[in-house]
């Protein structure tokens, strides 16, 4: 059927019908899906009466009478002229029946719905209902519901239904949802990480349901529901101002309608949960009428636009539907799969069920299950407890924390003794037996114990004793062991200093621990403050006797062992206290967890200013085994190395930095010794890290450590046999060690589902005592634990909040994140740090990154750091990070450093981090050599108002666009006429230098291809243009498919230097064939077409079909002529329209300065085409444009157009045989742009894939269209 | 990282059975082992009371067994 005018009967298409009927034309419906209705009659309906009454309702209701009619152009329309037949099934049940409508969709030009009548196998019958999507959802089969019943005569009749549902609009509810929309964020449930290149999963959705029970006297409502989702996702890590997609339950509708709109809610935590449901409840009522598709074309008219503009997570509520009695449902459809997480809250008699349906390539399953536990529990303690603040309606319940919060298990009986009386013991049992080698020394067991025992005396003569502080200023090795094992028998608490530290810094901890006495070498006294009022031992002086027998002293378990200072963020190193019983029994369990023996030989890297650095010598002496402690700090990887193999070492502990340049060096010269462990640990170590590690160590088992020194030496630890992958951007930081349990806590102290980032606390007995001599800051950092009397029988115990960010995993280990006190605040954002450090190591070559927010000046800048990639590769990282954060989130520069720079404690030094200049000058302001430098040179300095450019500074760097070229080459053709200049010439000479040369030159400007990648080992790809497209739209692609893939861009010919009217196609591309044939004869190559470059492209396949090996064209949003220009489409004028609209043409070329242009473009027009160019100027809601003829101008715009028009009109596609991908954006759809199908015109076209969430100009930067188009590539290539 | 609300929450003084000195925030539950001392207050009172209060931050049985 085809008519060519618009009949009087015909209804146009809404945006949405519009958009599934795109869908279906390019041959890719999803997510829409076929809408099915099965109902089920028992034995009191007889079969003629209800095919009677099912026929009754096919004849007239629209779903099933509609069949739709495309114009020329691509303008459809629905009329009501179709048929839908009911099929009668003699034989059947209800799986025959489900098949049946599961296999035979319909379709669009045959039969858009289908209605079967089916036997059940008993008394009964059965009804499938099935159409394409374009016709209706699950509200329209309310209303065929409501249809049937009155056929049946069991309901009365209703009134007919309103016909449509006006959108209001106007530009001012627009504004006023966009500034809602735009100050809420996005919702979403913690992705999870996905390695680089992995496959995405076969199975695309993650289907969960359950049944809410119904904790009160009334239903649970719908409200309640939405109310509980706004407070899940809030304690899921949401914003304060979150949004998410809600569907209210649909009034029954002939046609389909969204219902789809965002939610914009800040919940208050500390309010109970009718204060959230009122608030849900008031939202709900107030929002303005808006089609969902205005609010979605809007949000997408942005480049950085959510792929959901809506909302990521969509909740639909669905009310009961009350069936007459002897029918039922047996199937009803679901709301289309769009979202990332689609919720259907469904009413029924037996309660509220809730369905999820999640995309399994983002989400853990068992992270969706929980998620619905917890809008349950949300949900029932809300409204059972309806005075608790929601904040602090728990989450996880206590089961779930034990098994989380759970220490390494270890049920061996503690040893009561201290660490050194352990230590002591093995001088009894094994007197000869080696305990510590460093240097030139050899000590046994025996000798360490007497010496030390010689000093404890003399110690104790000095008035040392329970609770004394003993600075020990040693540098490491057997002496520092020796005296610090005195200071513990005398009952004293060292506290070590390192001799080489600042002297201020170890004159504040002198003094500030209240040294009595200090233990040093007589040529480090210089070292020590003049007024220090403690009494000095120089270990050199002494010549006591070793002795066997240690002081009598007694340690009482909750007695001082040692004061370690840590550098506190306000500056001044706070001393953190720690006793004995805790020390001794953490020292206990990680030898069991590291598997400690007496045959363990560790060589111990850790300096003894940090507490870790004394486990690592204590836990193999309490074993009976032995250390290996380095004589200097500063050990060349081989002397270390070296050292192992002689000495026979078997554990090392080691800090990570240096641990990689130990394995740099292994892996090169191949001289790695054997090992038991490596034990390590720092800031987030990351998967490449780890796997250099595991690979070039040659140890069994790696352990990560990690703990502040407020829980003591290393309350947590990762240990895996080496080479395990651990899917996470750092490595995880395990589990608890001993008397510990570890807890991630949001801001209201409640434990933090699996995956949702809280702050790390460490409680049990494993934390110090304090911080010395300040207790309010002990106060606040050392809290109640609220959760050991819970789940440990505790009282009275301590939590230690360390001050890092992490998450559980979903093997219940944590996750480090980042540290709390670097989260940012930009804008309102909260923005965190670890995110977009996690994106740059997610990058080739990057082993480092590190994010800060930098003070400069006045301005605050947001700066990443990182270590790997060579330098030049900055602007390369920033646009990757481009394609995966937010705006909001974007570092305003990356910067590519040899290494982090560190303090003497070997940890970052921030203050050392360079600052980016503003602009990525080269040199400052290179003054100009020559007349055409500095004529050229005044002209860019006023386009870009940089009145210091110099004649080496980057044009697009120096904040340049393309419009800015555009303009710059109008006004450098004034000065050299006679040299052609394109855009391309600013790609490649991008300084007024560059450029100058190149004009003095002769001979080298005015190409219209751009080598955007020169190098790599795959088949050219040649990027054809859309409409005044001049190749730098390709850059985001070009990183994104990476060095290896060799890329030409062509420039738009409308932007080249030599305009002809009237073109044809072949004319357009004919100096494009001639650069491929040039380059690529033969070869291998791609092509990808962009809007009218599409056409472009297929021309040229067309005259190269038989030159070069064309693997594959990639097809985006290609569009055919709209209903504008087509040929045969005659336009319709009002009486008098048409004499009025040329009156006003002949008023405006009067005017323009493009009226030559114009009247040989018009001349050339014939009279069907001017018409459609009158009543195109008709349908212009502006006044025609009169700022011509410069190149950036509307008029100029405008002028193209219509030339292209014209061009495109004369244009005949031919079918060719050519692989096609084709593309389309998800916008473009919505917008009834008339796409072109390939499949018409190549058997080896595939159906469209459509990128949701982009429009037509930003899908070709889109990140989501990228990896399509290179997974389509790399299938192309690869077939050979 | 004090927000403007954070500064009107009210907070408790709790002292643990070997004379340890912390705080929680007055509408969460006290742990068990924990006793309260004095009234809720603000954050800033409560800290100079811990300051002004606890001046031997050894545990008691220490206290005890060196007396």
């Amino acid at each position: 059927m085809s008519k060519d005018f618009i009949s009087p009967t015909a209804q146009p298409l809404t945006p949405l019908e519009r958009r599934i009927y795109a869908h279906d034309h390019v041959g890719e419906l999803a997510p829409f899906a076929f809408e099915t209705l099965i109902l089920g009659f028992d034995h009191r309906f007889a079969r003629a009466d209800l095919v009677a009454a099912v026929t009754d309702v096919l004849a007239h209701h629209p779903a099933f009478t509609t069949a739709f009619v495309t114009h020329a152009g691509g303008t459809v329309e629905r009329h009501a002229t179709g048929h839908t037949g009911l099929a009668i099934h003699q034989v059947g049940n209800l799986d025959r029946a489900r098949a049946h409508a599961a296999t035979h969709a319909p379709d669009l030009t045959g039969k858009p719905a289908c209605a079967d009548l089916w036997p059940d196998g008993s008394a009964g019958h059965i009804l499938t209902l099935v159409l394409h999507p374009v016709l209706g959802d699950d509200a329209t089969f309310e209303s065929i519901e409501a249809a049937l019943w009155v056929a049946l005569g069991l309901r009365p009749a209703r009134t007919a239904l309103s016909a449509s549902v006006s959108d209001a609009q106007d530009m001012n509810t627009r504004a006023q949802w966009r500034e809602l929309m735009n100050s809420h964020r996005i919702a979403r449930l913690p992705h999870r990480y996905v390695p680089p290149d992995q496959e995405p999963p076969a199975v695309k959705r993650i289907a969960r349901q359950i049944t809410l029970p119904e904790p009160g006297e009334a239903p649970v409502a719908h409200t309640d529901i939405a109310a509980a989702l706004v407070i899940v996702l809030r304690r899921y890590g949401a914003q304060d101002a979150l949004r998410f997609a809600i569907a209210l339950p649909p009034q029954p509708a002939d046609r389909r309608r969204t219902d789809l709109r965002p939610l914009c809610l800040s919940p208050d935590l500390s309010a109970p949960f009718g204060d959230a449901v009122a608030l849900t409840a008031h939202a709900l009522n107030t929002t303005l009428p808006v089609s969902s598709e205005t609010l979605v074309q809007d949000q997408l008219a942005h480049a950085d636009a959510d792929p959901h503009p809506l909302g990521a997570i969509a909740l639909y509520l669905r009310a009961h539907r009350d069936l007459p009695e002897g029918i039922s449902h047996h199937l009803r459809p679901m709301p289309p799969s769009a979202e990332e997480l689609v919720l259907t809250a469904q009413s029924t008699p037996q309660g509220m069920v809730l369905h999820a349906d999640a995309d399994a390539g983002l989400f853990e399953p068992a992270l969706i299950e929980r998620f619905l536990r917890h809008l349950e529990r949300v949900l029932h303690t809300g409204l059972t407890r309806p005075d608790l603040p929601v904040g602090r309606i728990p989450l996880v319940d206590d089961t779930e924390l034990a098994a989380l919060s759970a220490p390494y298990p270890d049920d061996t009986p503690v040893d009561p003794r201290a660490t050194h009386e352990i230590i002591a013991a093995h001088a009894l049992t094994t007197p000869d037996k080696i305990a510590v080698i460093s240097g030139a020394d050899r000590l046994t067991h025996a000798t360490l114990d007497r010496r030390a025992n010689a000093l404890a005396h003399r110690l104790c003569a000095a008035g040392v004793g329970a609770e004394t502080p003993v600075a020990i200023l040693i540098e490491r090795g057997a002496d520092a062991i020796v005296a610090i094992l005195a200071v513990l028998k005398a009952g004293g608490a060292y506290i070590p200093v390192e001799p080489d530290h600042p002297g201020s810094r170890n004159h504040h901890i002198l003094s500030d621990a209240g040294v009595a006495v200090v233990l040093t070498r007589s040529h480090f006294r210089d070292r020590l403050p003049d007024a220090l009022a403690a009494r000095i031992i120089c270990l050199d002086d002494l010549d006591d006797a070793p002795r066997p027998d240690a002081p009598a002293v007694t340690i009482h378990p909750d007695q001082l062992a040692y004061v370690i200072y840590t550098s506190g963020s306000t500056g001044k190193p706070k001393g953190v206290a720690v006793e004995h019983g805790p020390l001794s029994h953490h020292n206990q369990t990680t030898a069991r967890v590291y598997d400690m023996t007496a045959e363990s030989r560790e060589l111990p890297f850790l300096p003894f200013s940090s507490d870790g650095g004394h486990e690592r010598w204590m836990v193999p002496l309490m074993m009976g085994g032995s250390v290996v402690v380095p004589d200097g700090p500063l050990w060349t990887p081989e002397q270390t190395l070296g050292a192992m193999r002689e000495h026979g070492c078997n554990n090392a502990s080691i800090p990570t930095t240096y641990l990689q340049q130990l394995a740099e060096w292994a892996e090169d010269t191949g001289t790695a010794p054997p090992m038991r462990l490596y034990s390590f640990g720092g800031e987030g170590l990351a998967q490449s890290t780890f796997d250099l590690l595991s690979r070039a160590l040659n140890a069994k088992t790696l352990i990560n450590g990690y703990g502040p020194t407020e829980t003591i030496m290393t309350p947590m630890v990762w240990k895996v046999a080496a080479g395990t992958r651990f899917h996470g951007t750092y490595a995880p930081l395990g589990r608890a060690v001993g008397d510990r349990r570890v807890y991630v806590l949001d801001e209201d102290m409640m434990p933090c589902p699996q995956g949702v980032v809280g702050e790390i606390y460490l409680g049990g007995t494993g934390v110090a005592r304090g911080y010395v001599g300040q207790p309010q800051v002990t106060a606040e950092r050392f809290i109640p634990d609220p959760f050991g009397p819970v789940l440990d029988g505790t009282s009275g115990a301590r939590l230690y909040r360390t001050g890092d960010q992490g998450r559980w995993r979903e093997d219940g280990t944590v996750e480090f994140v980042g540290r709390v006190d670097l989260q940012i605040k930009i804008n309102g954002y909260r923005i965190e740090p670890g995110e977009i450090e996690a994106a740059l190591l997610g990058e080739p070559d990057v082993t480092e990154a590190l994010v800060l927010l930098r003070e400069d000046g006045e301005a605050r800048r947001l700066i990443g750091y990182v270590t790997g990639p060579v330098r030049g590769t900055e602007d390369a990282l920033r646009r990757a990070l481009e394609t995966k954060l937010p705006k909001h989130m974007l570092p305003e520069a990356v910067m590519v450093l040899e290494k982090m720079p560190t303090n003497p404690n070997a940890k970052l030094d921030r203050a050392a981090l360079p600052l980016p200049e503003t602009r990525s000058r080269q040199t400052q302001g290179v003054a100009p050599a020559s007349d055409a430098e500095q004529q050229v040179l005044t002209l860019w300095r006023d386009l870009l108002t940089l009145p210091d450019l110099g004649v080496t500074d980057d044009f697009f760097a120096m904040g340049g666009s393309s419009l800015l070229a555009l303009r710059a080459i109008a006004a450098m053709r004034k000065l050299w006429p006679d040299v052609p200049l394109t855009v391309a010439d600013f790609f490649d000479a991008p300084t007024v230098r560059g450029i100058c040369a190149r004009i003095s030159q002769g001979g080298q400007t005015g190409r219209a291809a751009i080598t955007l990648r020169a190098g790599g080992t795959r088949p050219r790809l040649y990027c054809f243009p859309g409409l005044l497209v001049s190749t730098r739209e390709y850059l985001r692609l070009t990183d994104y498919l990476g060095p290896d893939q060799p890329i030409t861009g062509f420039l738009c010919h409308s932007l080249n230097e030599n305009k002809q009217l009237n073109v044809s196609v072949a004319d357009v591309v004919a100096e494009y064939v001639d650069h491929i044939r040039r380059e690529s004869a033969g070869a291998p190559v791609a092509f990808l077409g962009w809007s009218w470059g599409g056409l472009l492209a297929w021309e040229a396949a067309r005259q190269l079909q038989h030159e070069v090996d064309l693997k594959l064209l990639g097809m985006v949003d290609v569009c055919d002529l709209g209903s504008d220009f087509t040929p045969g489409v005659a336009p319709v004028f009002a009486p008098g329209e048409r004499a009025q609209l040329e009156d006003d043409l002949r008023t405006w070329l009067a005017r323009t300065q493009m009226r030559a242009q114009w009247d040989q473009l018009i001349g050339a027009m014939d009279a069907e085409c001017y018409a459609q160019f009158l009543r195109f100027i008709g349908n212009e809601s502006d006044p025609l444009p009169c700022d011509g003829p410069e190149i950036s101008s509307r008029e100029h715009t405008f002028w193209v157009l219509i030339d292209n028009a014209l061009v495109f009109r004369q244009h005949r596609l031919t079918p060719l045989d050519v692989p096609v991908a084709s593309f389309s954006a998800g916008d473009s759809l919505s917008r009834g742009l008339n796409l072109m199908d390939w499949r018409k015109w190549s058997a080896r076209a595939t159906p469209a894939e459509i990128v949701s969430g982009t429009n037509h100009l930003h899908i070709i930067g889109d990140p989501a269209f990228h990896d399509r188009f290179r997974a389509r590539l790399n299938a192309a290539f690869a077939m050979g | 990282m004090t927000l403007p609300t954070e500064t009107r929450i009210l907070w408790r003084v709790l002292r643990n059975g070997e004379g340890r000195y912390s705080m929680t925030r007055a509408t969460h539950p006290i742990p068990a082992g924990w006793t309260p001392v004095g009234d809720a207050a603000l954050r800033t009172d409560c800290l100079e009371r811990i300051g002004a209060l606890w001046t031997d931050m050894r545990p008691l049985s220490v206290q005890e067994a060196l007396a």
